[in-house]
């Protein structure tokens, strides 16, 4: 025996040795190999991946196209809306001259004062503003109409501004309310 | 002329994708791999789980496997490994022996009728499940995987001299009780 392995021993072995396994070793076994060796992905799981990539990369295209094509614009500014703000300063002097000619059809009531005039806020926040985008048109309010040299300088400014009628209407108004004011 | 594909081959077949060159793999070996951790187990439940272990284990590492040695040897270091995680993982091993009930009877009961034959191979039975651990994997890995002295050693992690002295006690504590003279009353 050169390699301790005795011959009848190794017999005597091979005569009880004969279990075998179970056949339920064996199903669990090779049923969880099967599992193993299957493809972790089914074929229509295969093809997520590249056609998410592909609708991303799409849309990223399709985004950065429609942004270069589009104009660039910008939100109205305050110049856009000037023409509004001129067309809302005429009809508020007009009705201003509308109703100083109804005052003069009744000349035993008093000329309206500054005072009054000033309970518009509205209106000569407006005119104001319009005073300040358009130097060249002078507002007539309240504050100008206090006194006549400022009244005039007003008138003035609606003469220069082209609006010749509203101004030759100021000029009656400032030569009833002051008449002892000679405009010249 | 064997023209079967070797086992290393069935593996390799197995990694790609072939569950049949698993399955010749398996039959192969299945039966002596469960014979070993029958007796080295020594219980049958256990036997049954280390087994179903071992064979999880080789089936993970199909990604992985390189023909760098035999199989058989793979296939028995990774049993022997699963075998060991379970003695450490159940301290009482030793003490919960589930052996067939007149595997350990006293030969002298035994009845008139039993052969000389069959007393050897009930005293073989009784003898193995008193070897030591290490006496007895030597032993197995012997018989069952048909493995040499140095596959042995690998295996148990031991030099070849050391695995020859444990096959060498192992075989002669076993040939003695085969040899030992019936009692007599």
């Amino acid at each position: 025996m050169t390699d301790a392995r005795d011959k009848s021993v190794s017999e005597t072995y091979r005569e009880i040795a004969n279990e075998q396994a179970p056949a339920h070793l064996d199903k669990a076994v090779l049923d969880a190999a099967a599992k193993a060796a299957r493809p972790r992905y089914s074929r229509l799981r295969s093809w997520t991946r590249p056609a998410a990539w592909a609708a991303t990369i799409m849309l990223s295209v399709a985004l950065v196209l429609e942004l270069s094509q589009t104009p660039v614009t910008q939100a109205p500014g305050i110049e856009a809306l000037a023409p509004e703000m001129d067309a809302d300063l005429l009809q508020r002097a007009e009705d201003m001259a509308r109703v100083r000619e109804g005052q003069n059809e009744q000349p035993a009531q008093p000329v309206p004062q500054p005072k009054e005039r000033v309970a518009s806020p509205d209106a000569s926040f407006a005119i104001s503003t319009k005073s300040s985008l358009h130097s060249d048109v002078a507002p007539c309010d309240a504050r100008a109409t206090a006194e006549p040299e400022s009244w005039l300088a007003c008138i003035v400014e609606l003469e220069d501004a082209g609006l010749t009628d509203l101004a030759r209407e100021q000029r009656a108004l400032l030569a009833e309310t002051f008449p002892d004011f000679n405009p010249r | 002329m064997d023209h079967s594909p070797d086992d290393s081959a069935l593996m390799l077949r197995y990694r790609d994708g072939d569950v049949a060159a698993f399955e010749t793999l398996y039959r192969r070996h299945n039966d002596a791999l469960y014979r070993y951790l029958l007796r080295l187990c020594q219980h049958r439940d256990a036997a049954e789980d280390v087994f179903q272990e071992a064979w999880g284990k080789i089936v993970k590492a199909r990604g992985s496997y390189r023909p760098t040695a035999k199989f058989s040897t793979f296939l028995y270091r990774v049993a022997h490994n699963c075998f060991i995680d379970y003695v450490r993982r159940n301290k009482r091993h030793s003490m919960t022996v589930d052996v067939e009930p007149d595997s350990q009877a006293d030969p002298g009961d035994l009845p008139e009728t039993e052969t000389e034959r069959s007393l050897a191979r009930r005293r073989l039975e009784a003898a193995l499940h008193t070897l030591p651990d290490e006496q007895r994997d030597a032993f197995l890995l012997r018989e069952e995987a048909g493995l040499n002295l140095d596959q042995i050693a690998s295996i148990t992690g031991c030099n070849r001299e050391t695995a020859k002295s444990r096959l060498r006690y192992a075989v002669n504590k076993l040939r003695a009780a085969i040899d030992e003279p019936v009692r007599t009353s």
